[in-house]
């Protein structure tokens, strides 16, 4: 009886520790996700009274004006050009900093994480003198070489336009996902390492067959990561197209920029917007999902 | 007789005395010590009322005066509609930006400033202000925060050089309506193919032939009013193709620094507002660089923020003895206007010549002051908000970014087809 009692006791102390992170997660994350899904059954511009229309919103964010799909190929297509690239550039920046006999490690790790702890704003700003037409540094290059006397509307074409908006984005990220896989390989056993050269490795073996794999957890992880964030991008071709929403042809409209213009935008529809956001959440849970069954087939 | 020299000196003690405790009483009626209170601001231009609070205090005490800085306007409405949205308070004192007027306006949150404690009198500021200031209900929930007269910026030394002239009133008669500015220009650029009159069409021309043209976005059965925009798509269609006017976005890197470093732009549309925030701080050796004349085809307004009050507000009097202090009294607005070059709607002040006049920097000794508030203002006329307004606004920059690039292939009726669509991008 008396254990019983103790142990009741200690669940309390649980339950008590427990409950500041319950009670944030009920406020900051349920109830905003489940009177996300209540609004978007209404009807409503975020002023007068809402009008329950079941789920015609899901339907309505389909249509032609209020740019669902294209805004979501325009996410897809852009991440699945940098996220890559954006890894492939922290892997290889890791690895030559993880090399014994690189000089400086501590200054270029920081000057590579430099870009990510920049503010956005700043970014965003440096970019649009980057690629201003026609007197930006960029054009200002290509005339120099002569390659081009007029310059290239760099952020009025929508090719070039989704080339900056990736360039900022590997810019900015690169020196995150190098620390990251740093830290990776800084985990791998010496041992094995010293193991490898002893039996004849050379260096392209001993990053594949000893390196790659060992880092793998990592590579998933960020991947997902990646991803997840990729499909939040918002934030970085906002502050390069500041006036025209979605850049040229809205070639760079984001499907979070999206949702975040049928909000607060022109249409105030913050029905069609919240219905979005749930269209947005199912693709993100379908992206998560397959990255976390690759991660597990390893460790099963 | 030295009884008596005492006695006018008492007297004349008594006197001064009395003129002086007449003056302090006179001084001190000018204060008001009941109205006390915390008014709360939102803005991104944070001068046009931050800059006054020192003066309006020495006047009203006991109202404490709260500006939060927000970095623009587009900033403001999207925390407005989050605020409204969320059921949560709004600043006492709204600040409204010409492009989001008629959305922001029409939220129903703002109090009718003809009614109780406020008694605005709408006959009592210039008349063109009242159009921008009335919700579709008629109700007047705004005052204009400074007239907005807008005409043509040049530089002397390109003016003198390619027209002959850098007098202002001799380039109003050389240039009296657009389809002389179009020839003009294309004389010009026969000769000297790199100067172009105009750097943006998005800034200097859309604003031109949209502000003069006056014509409401939306026809009297509530549709989109096409009519009112295809002149301005025409002359658009006509300067760019004819080289006339460059294909810049306005506001970017080129923009400002053509205010400065290029030679090859020769006008800038210009409010009263643009010297202070586009042409000085771009071109710091500004000074007597500049003329201002009137626009081609008559006068126009350009810009301007609105001051409202929020109808949830705790300190309603306190934020309209602010906003009629600085607007609508004439120690105030004339404060105002030489603390930061702004000038109230209260239309008798521009009765008085000494108020009218207004130098700066980059435009000499001209006095830009008399053109702007004695020759543009009279003939202003605004066009009449609609629901419009904004879709054309925001559709009309995303337009321009591909009339830039592909205008060269564009015939004139696809170009109007392609900003109708855009338009139509941004309705429900």
């Amino acid at each position: 009886m008396k254990k019983k009692k103790s142990k009741l006791s200690l669940a309390k102390y649980g339950y008590f520790f427990c409950l500041p992170y319950v009670l944030c997660y009920l406020v900051m994350g349920l109830f905003p996700m489940l009177y996300t899904f209540w609004v978007s059954l209404m009807q409503w511009n975020g002023i007068g009274p809402m009008k329950f229309v079941g789920f015609q919103n899901y339907i309505t964010m389909f249509q032609e004006n209020y740019f669902f799909l294209q805004s979501l190929k325009n996410t897809i297509l852009m991440l699945v050009i940098y996220v890559p690239i954006t890894l492939a550039i922290g892997l290889f920046l890791a690895n030559l900093l993880f090399q014994p006999a690189m000089k400086l490690k501590g200054f270029f790790r920081t000057v590579n994480l430099m870009p990510y702890i920049v503010s956005s704003v700043c970014i965003g700003t440096l970019f649009l003198f980057l690629f201003d037409h026609p007197i930006g540094g960029v054009n200002t290059i290509l005339n120099m070489l002569g390659i081009s006397e007029k310059g290239v509307f760099w952020l009025g074409d929508p090719f070039t336009s989704r080339f900056v908006v990736c360039l900022l984005v590997v810019w900015k990220y690169m020196g995150y996902y190098m620390v990251m896989f740093l830290a990776g390989l800084t985990n791998i056993s010496t041992d094995i390492i010293d193991a490898a050269k002893m039996d004849g490795a050379n260096r392209r073996q001993l990053f594949f067959r000893i390196k790659l794999p060992s880092i793998r957890p990592t590579f998933v992880f960020l991947t997902i990561t990646a991803c997840i964030g990729g499909f939040q991008l918002m934030e970085e071709p906002m502050l390069i197209f500041t006036k025209a929403i979605g850049g040229p042809d809205r070639s760079v409209l984001t499907a979070s920029w999206n949702i975040y213009n049928t909000a607060f935008g022109t249409k105030l529809n913050f029905g069609v917007a919240c219905a979005m956001s749930y269209g947005l959440f199912i693709v993100i849970a379908i992206f998560a999902l397959i990255g976390f069954r690759a991660m597990n087939r390893k460790e099963d | 007789m030295r009884k008596m020299r005492k006695g006018a000196v008492v007297m004349a003690g008594v006197m001064v005395l009395s003129g002086l405790s007449g003056l302090a009483v006179q001084a001190e009626a000018a204060v008001n010590e009941e109205l006390s209170g915390k008014v709360v601001v939102w803005d991104w231009d944070v001068n046009r009322i931050g800059a006054q609070v020192e003066e309006f205090n020495k006047v009203y005490p006991n109202i404490e005066v709260e500006i939060v800085p927000l970095a623009s306007s587009g900033e403001y409405r999207t925390k407005v509609i989050s605020a409204v949205a969320a059921g949560t308070d709004l600043p006492d004192i709204g600040c409204i930006e010409m492009n989001d007027r008629h959305q922001l306006l029409n939220l129903g949150i703002w109090d009718n400033l003809e009614n109780e404690p406020y008694n605005f009198d709408p006959a009592s500021v210039v008349e063109y202000t009242n159009v921008l200031n009335t919700t579709d209900g008629g109700e007047v929930v705004g005052v204009e925060s400074t007239l907005c007269p807008t005409g043509l910026a040049y530089k002397k030394d390109l003016a003198e050089k390619y027209l002959g002239t850098s007098d202002p009133a001799e380039l109003e008669a050389m240039l009296p309506d657009w389809d002389t500015v179009l020839e003009v220009g294309k004389k010009i650029k026969e000769e000297n193919p790199d100067i172009y009159l105009f750097a943006s069409a998005d800034e200097d021309l859309w604003t031109f032939f949209t502000g003069q043209g006056n014509q409401c976005y939306a026809t009297e059965d509530g549709q989109l009013n096409e009519e009112a925009l295809k002149t301005p798509v025409h002359r658009i269609y006509e300067f760019v193709t004819a080289g006339v006017c460059d294909r810049m976005q306005g506001y970017s890197t080129s923009w400002y620094d053509q205010f400065s470093n290029d030679d090859n732009y020769i006008f800038d549309i210009c409010a009263n507002w643009s010297p202070q925030f586009n042409i000085e701080p771009s071109d710091p050796d500004n000074e007597n660089q500049w003329g201002f004349m009137k626009a081609p085809g008559g006068a126009l307004s350009s810009g301007g923020t609105s001051l409202t009050v929020y109808n949830q507000s705790e300190v309603k009097e306190e934020a309209w003895a602010l906003i009629s202090w600085m607007l609508l009294q004439k120690e105030g607005a004339e404060i105002y206007k030489n603390n930061i070059g702004y000038y109230a709607p209260l239309a008798s002040l521009y009765e008085d010549e000494e108020f009218v006049n207004w130098t700066t920097s980059c435009f000499g000794d001209q006095n830009v002051g008399e053109k702007m508030y004695k020759e543009i203002v009279p003939e202003m006329n605004v066009r009449q908000l609609s629901q419009y307004d904004t879709p054309v606004g925001i559709g009309k920059t995303s337009w321009m970014t591909l009339m830039y690039t592909g205008i060269d292939d564009m015939t004139e009726e696809e170009c109007f087809e392609s900003l109708i669509a855009e338009i139509n991008a941004n309705l429900n």
